[in-house]
């Protein structure tokens, strides 16, 4: 084969394989029609690239005039492509300057069909054979059409659009690749340009547009895929920030907990000292009752159990430990909320209800984070429930199966209900309605439960309150 | 003690533990200790003649200490109130010394505080039991005065001479002078200063801070 078959191949080979590797990263992701932009670009350039080759081995003129035709539409795509590329992508730049180059190419592209044999000859007169790269080649002789003129302005004018906006990107924020971007592409438009000079002199056998175009596609999947790159970069930074924020969420938490559990703590540790003392004033008496001081030591041991286990709840929720997903017993859980939640909701006069069926499948789940959620959830519930008289202040939890493979577990209060101006930023970080609080709780929430591949909701009920729903994946198999 | 009648300390907390273990050491030193495990079953079995004080806890589900000690206050029997917290919360330490409590003490403090604490309060309900018997005597003596009597009291402590009362009440000068003699003779006063303290005591006015005298609203006739 020989090298310029081999080039142009490769080119058009290359320009395809990134159309189809964008052209799916866009179907898949609908990020920006920057990407379908660029799959059109590349798609025209491999089709100038065969264009391109299959004229240099034209046999007649009209097939050579036939073909420089068609190369036209794919050029016309091309620079249509690439016009609004620039003002889409990097952000920068002018659209109506797209917008001109676009009007005019059509002007181009409406001669080329109405005027033959094509856009850039008015007249194929002959044909012509050319030595390159050792190969035996054809190019054209003619006299050019009066809308080369047109054409060669839109290539200027498109040099300008790419100029004007990478040093505007590059004004802007101040990243070198706008820069490098338009250096591609003045590269890829300036290419040919002279490279016509050649061709009128007989030196080359063609102005090799399709390798000024393949410049410009590398320059546009060079951006496109620092983009990508940056998407996921930025992915993973997301990742850790949650991570963090779910952390700094539990530290935060832990002001309100360790005054619950510092309150909890002195019970246990009250009621031994003044057992204590108690047993110290019966041994001053004369005849000590020793059936109470036996009935002392050992309420004596027992508060001391609690007050170990009170400590070992407390160090269990400080430890920060990622994401750890395993099948978790819905009933299990709630009867753990029911524990972590009691002394904090006591102590505000508030209880919590239970609705859980015993035969909820399990769900996959971190329970440590999960707990988090629904505290979290609980809480807000309890100061909604604020100014409710004593009896009424219930909270409740309810798990229901959920089709087609989930288990949604909400809580609900009918205390103030969600503000309606908060509604649709519910989620958001510090959307809050607290008057000291920083509303970060659902934000966290929502990111846990994210994590989880599941869904949370939050809305008001129709007779008062609201209800959270959180909706997570069952596990198959067997149900308790 | 006054008549002998036995005084109880009320122990109002919501944790058995620590119930347990304060009417233990409270029985051990010699008090008489009853023990509630709710605000609401000891607020419904008090007695309106029970003696003693309250120890109760701050934190309690339902009605809690502070909803405690008001409901004392305004019911016939107000004890006395010693709190008892889990943590040194100034602020509500601050709202139950403004409310009357007699003292605030950490659960976790050796007993000897809450012992003083509790014979502090005991002591008070003594002294503002007598008070309130007093007042009520010296109400009902006022309630036996005559329409004209009271008359002539209240303008006796509003500072008229004898002449003007008999002008505004139009009656004579002697009259005047015989309804005083005699409203002080069933009050058992001797001077008119006796008489002023007297009606601070019963109600019927107040003193404030230079000493003037002022009656109270609706007490003049």
């Amino acid at each position: 084969m020989s090298g310029v078959t081999i080039l142009l191949s490769m080119a058009a080979a290359t320009s395809l394989t990134l159309a189809g590797v964008h052209l799916l990263t866009w179907f898949r992701l609908r990020r920006s029609s920057a990407e379908v932009l660029f799959a059109l670009a590349a798609i025209s350039a491999a089709a100038t690239a065969m264009l391109e080759l299959a004229a240099m081995h034209a046999s007649t003129p009209a097939e050579l005039g036939t073909l420089i035709q068609r190369e036209h539409v794919a050029v016309y795509v091309l620079v249509v492509a690439l016009a609004w590329f620039v003002p889409l992508h990097l952000r920068a730049g002018l659209p109506w300057l797209a917008g001109l180059i676009t009007a005019l190419r059509t002007l181009v592209l409406v001669a080329n069909f109405a005027s033959p044999p094509n856009a850039t000859f008015s007249e194929i007169t002959g044909l012509q054979t050319v030595t390159f790269l050792g190969e035996q080649l054809t190019t054209p002789v003619g006299s050019p059409s009066a809308w080369r003129v047109v054409s060669q302005a839109t290539a200027a004018l498109l040099l300008i659009h790419v100029g004007i906006a990478s040093v505007s990107a590059w004004r802007k924020r101040r990243e070198r690749r706008s820069l490098v971007f338009g250096g591609l592409v003045a590269a890829g438009i300036l290419l040919p340009s002279s490279l016509a000079e050649l061709l009128a002199r007989g030196s080359v056998p063609s102005a090799f547009i399709s390798l000024g175009f393949s410049l410009i596609v590398v320059a546009m999947a060079y951006e496109l895929s620092l983009d990508l790159v940056r998407g996921s970069t930025l992915d993973r930074e997301l990742h850790e920030s949650k991570e963090r924020l779910i952390h700094a969420q539990r530290v935060a938490s832990i002001e309100s907990f360790s005054a619950a559990f510092a309150h909890e703590i002195t019970q246990p540790l009250g009621a031994i000292l003044r057992n204590a003392e108690a047993a110290t004033m019966m041994l001053e008496q004369n005849q000590p009752d020793l059936e109470e001081l036996r009935a002392i030591f050992s309420d004596i041991r027992r508060d001391d159990d609690r007050a170990t286990q009170i400590l070992a709840r407390m160090r269990e929720f400080l430890k920060r430990q990622a994401l750890k997903l395993e099948p978790i017993d819905v009933n299990d859980f709630a009867r753990s909320l029911e524990e972590l939640l009691g002394v904090l909701l006591r102590r505000h006069g508030a209880r919590l209800r239970l609705d859980v069926p015993s035969d909820l499948p399990r769900v996959i789940g971190d329970q440590f984070h999960l707990q988090q959620v629904f505290v979290n959830l609980a809480m807000n519930s309890l100061e909604a429930l604020e100014g409710r008289p004593n009896g009424e202040r219930e909270i409740l939890l309810r798990a229901a199966r959920r089709e087609p493979a989930m288990v949604e577990v909400s809580v609900m209060d009918r205390g103030r209900g969600i503000p309606v101006e908060l509604m649709p930023r519910l989620f958001e970080s510090f959307a809050t309605s607290k008057k000291d609080g920083i509303g970060m709780g659902l934000a966290i929430s929502r990111a846990i439960v994210q994590l989880h591949a599941g869904e949370i909701t939050g809305r008001n009920n129709a007779d008062g309150g609201a209800t959270f729903s959180v909706t997570l994946k069952a596990v198959e198999g067997r149900a308790r | 003690m006054m008549n002998g009648a036995a005084q109880t300390v009320f122990v109002v907390d919501d944790d058995p533990s620590y119930l347990d273990g304060v009417t233990r050491v409270l029985r051990t030193a010699g008090f008489g200790v009853a023990g509630f495990r709710s605000a609401e079953e000891f607020v419904s079995e008090l007695e309106p003649e029970a003696r003693g004080c309250v120890v109760a806890d701050l934190c309690m589900p339902g009605m809690d200490g502070m909803d405690l000690q008001e409901t004392i206050n305004r019911s016939q029997n107000p004890l006395p109130v010693v709190f008892l917290t889990g943590q040194g919360d100034v602020h509500a330490s601050v709202r139950a010394m403004r409310n009357g409590a007699e003292d605030f003490i950490l659960k976790t403090a050796p007993s000897t505080e809450l012992l003083a604490a509790i014979q502090r309060a005991l002591a008070r309900d003594e002294r503002e039991r007598t008070k309130r018997l007093h007042q009520q005597s010296v109400v009902a003596a006022f309630a036996a005065l005559s329409p004209r009597q009271m008359q002539v009291l209240t303008r006796v402590l509003a500072g008229l001479l004898n002449k003007q009362i008999a002008a505004e009440l139009d009656i004579t000068d002697r009259s005047v002078k015989r309804h005083r003699h005699s409203l002080m003779m069933k009050l058992g006063v001797g001077s008119v200063a006796e008489l002023a303290r007297l009606a601070v005591e019963g109600g019927l006015a107040s003193a404030d801070v230079e000493g003037e005298f002022s009656a109270s609203p609706g007490a003049l006739p």
